[in-house]
């Protein structure tokens, strides 16, 4: 566990996260949310929790990007104004 | 967004074509692997169920939804549920209601109590694993399929 | 389908009957044979005349030497367990290990003229003892799906719940 890297990788996830929140294109903000997973899961690697880090990364970054893609596939993909 | 139905990219295919086995794999291995390292159920089940999500993507959606039937879905989604409480109450039959539910110890697979209950653990990670797959996968149908078949076709969104 | 009903309802019923049956299979809480409430038991100590020492809130000082010779953490205060004659609790100070507030820690007994001492916490006997009593080297999937079996049995209970949800709400074809 060190520090600065824990500190360089919540920043990104900081980052990300605004960045997913002030979009418009809702596909682009769901992708965003896939790397904020992923950023995520190597946080929890990072704090030796293996398990935590494996079930964010297969859930976070692999299922739920799916189903959002696929809900927007059926709805619109531009957040209206 | 309107995706294509009948014709898929050459490089989409191929590459899902020699990893969806791969995939499918890793998912098995994850599950059955869960008692000496990292993985288990859940982790496992998601794995399995990207595979078929990997499937669906790549090639057609209607024809994905041919190769896993929405009957034999929750079947299997139940199935899980029913292994894991079914393991539960083994070790209350097996003992005449002495032992408590889910101490797999008491459930004679072998004739130690520690290995039992190792036994007992990868069995209710099976299941947990095939309700898992199987919630994700259906989930994801419900999501992304039309109504198709020759009804009418709603209406896209407007962008 | 009338008579698919009547069986579907039969086996709701048998499953309340069988889950009522489990629902009381739970140990009780506070029920000292309980798995999660044992202690670990570490070492016995020959130790004179150190009852009355243990009563004033003072730790003997051969028990912290012989902790503290085993790696394990130092009490600070010793309390008598009311009611009871001859047992002790140890408590550890505030940034001991991984305890952010001061905790219960060591159970000593006094046994003709032997103090056992032994440790409460179940994150202890989690650590030490999962791998004899479960035969399973990951520490987090014996606690998944041994220790804890039910709070899991609950969890995939969510999901499918969620899935059949799912399936009523979004499914729009008539097969099914």
């Amino acid at each position: 566990m060190i520090v600065s890297i824990d500190l360089i990788l919540l920043f990104f996830v900081v980052v990300i996260a605004i960045a997913a929140i002030t979009l418009r294109d809702l596909l682009s903000a769901v992708i965003l949310l896939g790397a904020y997973s992923f950023l995520m899961a190597l946080i929890w690697v990072e704090l030796q929790s293996v398990d935590v880090g494996f079930t964010e990364a297969a859930v976070g970054a692999g299922a739920t990007t799916a189903f959002l893609v696929a809900t927007i596939s059926r709805t619109v993909r531009w957040e209206k104004k | 967004m309107k995706e294509k139905q009948g014709e898929g990219n050459i490089i989409v295919e191929t590459v899902a074509r020699v990893m969806i086995p791969f995939i499918q794999l890793f998912g098995l291995y994850v599950i059955t692997h869960g008692a000496g390292g990292p993985g288990g159920g859940f982790q496992g089940g998601v794995v399995f169920a990207s595979a078929f999500i990997l499937y669906v993507i790549a090639f057609n959606l209607t024809d994905g939804g041919a190769r896993f039937p929405e009957s034999g879905n929750i079947i299997l989604s139940s199935l899980g549920l029913y292994i894991y409480a079914g393991i539960g109450l083994l070790a209350i039959f097996f003992t005449l209601g002495a032992a408590q539910y889910l101490n797999y110890g008491f459930i004679p697979f072998t004739s130690h109590f520690e290995e039992n209950r190792a036994l007992g653990m990868d069995f209710v990670e099976i299941g947990i694993g095939i309700t898992v797959m199987a919630i994700i996968v259906s989930i994801f149908f419900d999501l992304a399929l039309k109504d198709g078949d020759g009804k009418e076709e709603e209406e896209e969104g407007s962008r | 389908m009338n008579r698919l009903r009547v069986i579907a309802l039969i086996v709701i019923v048998l499953l309340c009957a069988l889950f009522v049956y489990i629902a009381e299979d739970i140990p009780v809480f506070g029920d000292p044979n309980a798995p999660p409430i044992k202690s670990v038991e570490l070492f016995t100590l020959e130790v004179d005349h150190v009852a009355s020492l243990m009563d004033q809130h003072v730790v003997p000082e051969k028990l912290s030497k012989e902790l503290a010779k085993r790696g394990l953490p130092p009490p600070s205060r010793v309390e008598k367990i009311p009611g009871i004659e001859g047992e002790w609790n140890a408590f550890i100070a505030k940034e001991e290990l991984h305890y952010a507030k001061e905790e219960k820690y060591y159970w000593i007994r006094e046994e003709g003229d032997k103090l056992r001492i032994s440790r409460y916490a179940f994150v202890a006997r989690w650590i030490e003892k999962g791998l004899e009593e479960t035969a399973v080297t990951n520490m987090v999937t014996y606690g998944l799906a041994d220790y804890r079996g039910y709070d899991t049995l609950g969890e995939t209970t969510v999901i499918f719940t969620a899935g059949v949800s799912v399936i009523l709400l979004l499914r729009r074809r008539s097969r099914l």
